[in-house]
């Protein structure tokens, strides 16, 4: 089976007063037809970069710089704007975390979700909205006809997290983009909105790239994981894998530093200092200023991402240590 | 920032990596660099309002005459006045005085009622509006409802009966154009009061037991000057326009003192056999108020955190 | 009065909601309704809630930077809420708040050592500016920050650096309790254990009581002894901190412990979807509040309010369940 969406090796930098800097580099990963994957890390790891690299929205000072991103086939970076257009909204849908300023606010609710019906699908102003009541029901807003007419002010950050959503599966896209969707929300509202994703990803077979800083939001909904770090690829496998076999010290530092609801601990184990700013980057591994196991090597010559089992790698020299040993 | 990060472990054993992460920090003269870097115009609006400030406070030095001695030879066979020649660079008027001297001698009444206005405004403003967001309620509702009239007044009709009452004189101008000037100071810095107050510091000080006096003026004061100060700074512009208006009008300052307003005045009624008269005047006032406008703006993105950074 | 330190008896505070011309009052928002609770010396109290629930607005009550419009809040043995102005800013030296966000909590226009030396001013602690700037960087050392920047401004530091700064300058009193208003929600995971490590370390070296408001259940389990959980201005539930994760009462509590994302993906187990969104405290359900969207609801829920009851020792909740 061919890949939905294939990143290979993007580069992604801002212009900033001291000349174009990298904030992500060398970033690969491939997402199927149907499955979740997840982008975890830190704030400033770079992974609403990734995701607004393959929206094609970033900022004017931004530019991807190499790589390709190839959904079904076709090169986004290479992508006029007017075709891009078309892929956007229609095949690729993105969902945002902050459900208060995504929604336009002097714009009724029907016709925020039948915007993208008209200029995809073609519909009339009819059929657009009657679409739209249906897919208010679809994701679980009651009393949908009435909503449909309504101001986004007057729905709760839940409500309208679902009304992003409806506006997303509007042209029922094949892959969805989601960036901290859960973030601004309650646990009890996030635990809807998961419950929500979950059913219609089912449903509509939808691939779902999900970034999010929540290690917990990443085990109940991926399939397989990419934890980012500084701008880079850390480690990627199954989720089970990486929850099983957390390989690069800096997962499972985070995997530790959370506190637990299980069990009690007397004291929570940390990554001691911060992620390294963009203009200070340290030459060889970015982990290397904060890591426990840190070697020469690893301060003088950046890993690449080496294999841990099948379809798990880590880039971190002890892989590479390991086996030599065995 | 790095560099203390790597530290806050330890803070007293460096380690190699925290050398290599050290870095030079940014100097505070390098802010003022990279502003006039970015906004260029600044510059502009800087030279033109300290030009205007020389001129104004060296008038008696610069003037190459006596702004009301009305010169024989100022007034052409015919009567009519002057135009740009070698004597009068920028000609006479219709009473045959010096222009140039005019325009020089003009510049002090502009400043004058500029900053003076500006700064009634700001003192009148300022403590009315601090008050009336922080402390909300009853007293907000009644200062606001006076700005409302205020600002809901003729701005002429208020400086006609003014003068009326008073007299017309360059500082009755602009105690009349400060004193209408309040409620929009006080209504800009009450918004920023009402921002800066929801900040946790400003809770944290009152957690910590510090008093009203305190926070009012220790912690929300310093917090609102930036923009209070741009304000003031494109206020100085208008208000000198607000003083030609009046006297254009004839109700500002009273001859013979020489006002850009009052000669403008002065000139309409002759400006189609002597252009210069508008001219002069009008091109000062251009680039005064030019000047304290760009110069307002800059500061604006001087103290705008996220454009200097 | 028990042994503890803070004792919150039926605090209310509800908002005006003014409406008109004449801003006549034609309701109330309920930000909390009636909440008690005691803090013993040396313990973490947690107050957890989702959003809207009054845990923040608790906090604030206590220390009176809100007034709150009923209830007692006994401190040490003295009555807050009836204390005059000049002895209220005497007793705040002993009661310190640590805020969520560290970029809206210090002053921009402070140094961090004018930010830790303001507290000492206010309270005429130190006699001069030397001694001022010794007990400085002791602060500074004991949270961990290098004193070579402390004239430095607060946007020079990093998130987890000024929530350092904001807790030394609550120490800077002396104080004997501190409110922790969700001093970690802004961090990122793996600093935000290390602040929690260094409340942890505080508590031990100064003998800190906390009562320590957080939304994410997990923390407030780790840090807290006891927790209280509000739901709409009421608590409903309060229990030792282990007790009642591993058995909750309240229909509510099983709900929110259920909906927390397990970071192991071969974990099993029931999640209690709650349904529907939290209803507005200006408007809040007859009964219990939380009957709309209680599974358990009966038809007593709907009329009566349930009573605040200890139902096995130290394990309080009010819910007609255990009637």
């Amino acid at each position: 089976m061919s890949s939905l969406l294939e990143v290979s090796g993007i580069k992604t930098s801002f212009l900033t007063n001291k000349g174009y800097l990298p904030a992500i580099e060398d970033v690969s990963f491939t997402l199927d037809k149907g499955e979740v994957l997840g982008i975890v890390g830190e704030s400033g790891c770079g992974k609403s970069v990734t995701s607004l690299s393959v929206m094609q929205l970033l900022s004017a000072n931004g530019k991807i710089q190499q790589g390709s991103i190839r959904f079904e086939g076709k090169d986004l970076v290479k992508l006029p704007d007017a075709e891009m257009r078309k892929i956007r909204g229609n095949d690729i849908a993105m969902i945002f975390q902050e459900p208060m300023t995504s929604l336009n606010p002097v714009h009724k609710i029907g016709r925020q979700i039948s915007e993208s019906l008209m200029l995809h699908k073609g519909m009339s102003r009819a059929q657009a909205r009657v679409k739209a009541v249906d897919l208010l029901k679809s994701v679980g807003i009651p009393r949908a006809e009435q909503i449909v007419d309504e101001y986004p002010h007057r729905l709760s950050g839940g409500m309208r997290q679902r009304v992003m959503i409806a506006i997303a599966m509007a042209c029922d896209p094949k892959l969805l983009i989601a960036d901290e969707p859960t973030t601004a929300l309650d646990v009890t509202i996030q635990a809807q909105i998961l419950d929500l994703m979950r059913k219609i990803r089912q449903e509509h077979n939808m691939a779902i790239l999900l970034i999010t800083h929540d290690l917990g939001v990443v085990a109940e909904m991926c399939d397989r994981v990419v934890v980012m770090y500084a701008g880079k690829v850390v480690e990627q496998g199954t989720v089970k894998e990486i929850f099983r076999n957390p390989s690069h010290p800096y997962t499972v530092g985070l995997m530790n530093s959370i506190p637990k609801l299980e069990e009690r601990q007397a004291r929570l184990p940390s990554i001691p200092g911060n992620v390294p700013s963009l203009e200070l980057m340290p030459k060889g591994c970015r982990f290397a200023t904060r890591c426990e196991f840190v070697t020469d090597k690893c301060i003088q010559e950046e890993p690449t991402l080496l294999p841990v089992e099948e379809n798990h790698d880590a880039r971190c020299w002890l892989m590479k240590k390991e086996e030599v040993a065995i | 920032m790095g560099m203390a990060e790597v530290n806050m472990q330890e803070p007293e054993t460096p380690t190699k990596l925290e050398v290599q992460l050290a870095y030079a920090d940014m100097k505070e003269s390098n802010k003022l660099l990279r502003l006039l870097k970015a906004y260029p115009l600044v510059l502009v609006g800087g030279i033109l309002v300290l030009a205007l400030v020389i001129i104004a406070v060296f008038a008696a030095k610069l003037a190459p005459f006596n702004p009301d001695t009305q010169f024989p030879n100022g007034l052409a066979m015919t009567g009519a006045p002057l135009p740009p020649g070698h004597v009068f660079k920028m000609g006479t008027d219709d009473l045959g005085r010096d222009v140039m001297s005019r325009v020089i001698w003009g510049s002090q009444v502009s400043l004058e009622v500029g900053l003076m206005a500006s700064m009634i405004s700001l003192f009148i403003g300022t403590p009315l509006g601090i008050i009336s967001g922080y402390y909300g309620k009853f007293v907000d509702t009644v200062m606001m409802r006076i700005t409302d009239v205020f600002l809901a007044f003729p701005f002429i009709l208020f400086v006609v009966a003014l003068v009326a009452v008073l007299k017309p004189s360059v500082s009755n101008v602009f105690i009349a154009i400060g004193v209408l000037g309040w409620p929009l100071t006080a209504r800009i810095v009450r918004g920023q009061v009402l921002a800066v107050k929801e900040f946790e510091y400003v809770q944290a000080a009152k957690a910590l037991g510090a008093g009203s006096f305190r926070i009012l003026f220790r912690i929300i004061l310093p917090n609102i000057m930036a923009p209070v100060i741009v304000l003031t700074t494109l206020n100085i512009g208008n208000n000198m326009l607000l003083e030609s208006v009046l006297s254009f009008l004839g109700i500002g300052v009273q001859p013979p003192t020489p006002s850009w307003g009052s000669m403008l005045a002065e000139g309409q009624a002759v400006f189609q056999y002597a252009p210069w008269l508008l001219y002069y005047p009008g091109f000062a006032l251009l680039l005064a108020v030019l000047g304290f406008n760009l110069l307002g703006d800059g500061l604006r993105e001087l103290f705008n955190p996220r454009r200097v950074r | 009065m028990t042994d503890a330190l803070l004792s919150v008896n039926d605090l209310k505070m509800h908002f005006p909601i003014r409406k008109g011309i004449l801003r006549r009052t034609v309701g109330y928002v309920r930000a909390v309704d009636g909440v008690s609770f005691d803090v013993k010396a040396g313990e973490t109290f947690g107050l957890v809630g989702e959003s809207g629930c009054g845990k923040t607005t608790t906090g604030r009550s206590i220390l009176r930077l809100i007034e709150p419009s009923g209830g007692q809040v006994f401190f040490n043995g003295k009555n807050v809420t009836k204390l005059s102005g000049t002895e209220m800013r005497k007793i705040r030296s002993e009661m310190q708040i640590v805020f969520q966000d560290p970029y809206g909590s210090l002053n921009p226009r402070y140094t961090v050592q004018q930010t830790l030396e303001e507290p000492m001013i206010i309270h005429n602690l130190y006699a001069d500016a030397s001694e001022r700037k010794k007990r400085v960087m002791e602060l500074l050392e004991v949270v961990g920050l290098s004193t070579s920047r402390m004239n430095r401004y607060p946007h020079e530091f990093s998130g987890g650096q000024r929530q350092r700064i904001g807790i030394a300058r609550a120490l800077a009193v002396n104080p004997k309790l501190i409110i922790a208003d969700e001093p970690v929600s802004a961090l990122d995971v793996s600093v935000q254990s290390q602040v929690l490590n260094l409340l942890d370390d505080l508590q031990k070296e100064f003998h800190l009581t906390y009562v320590f408001i957080a939304h994410d259940l997990s923390v407030v389990k780790h840090i807290s002894n006891r927790v209280g959980v509000m739901y709409l201005g009421k608590m409903v539930e309060l229990a030792e901190s282990d007790r009642l994760y591993e058995k909750p009462m309240h229909p509510y509590t099983q709900a929110l412990l259920s909906a927390v994302p397990i970071p192991n993906p071969e974990a099993k187990r029931e999640r209690i979807i709650l349904q529907g969104d939290l209803p507005s405290p200006a408007n809040p359900p007859s009964g219990c509040y939380f009957h709309p969207r209680c599974q358990s609801c009966m038809d007593i829920c709907k009329t009566t309010a349930p009573e605040w009851k200890e139902i096995e020792p130290g394990h309080f909740a009010a819910c007609h369940l255990y009637n």
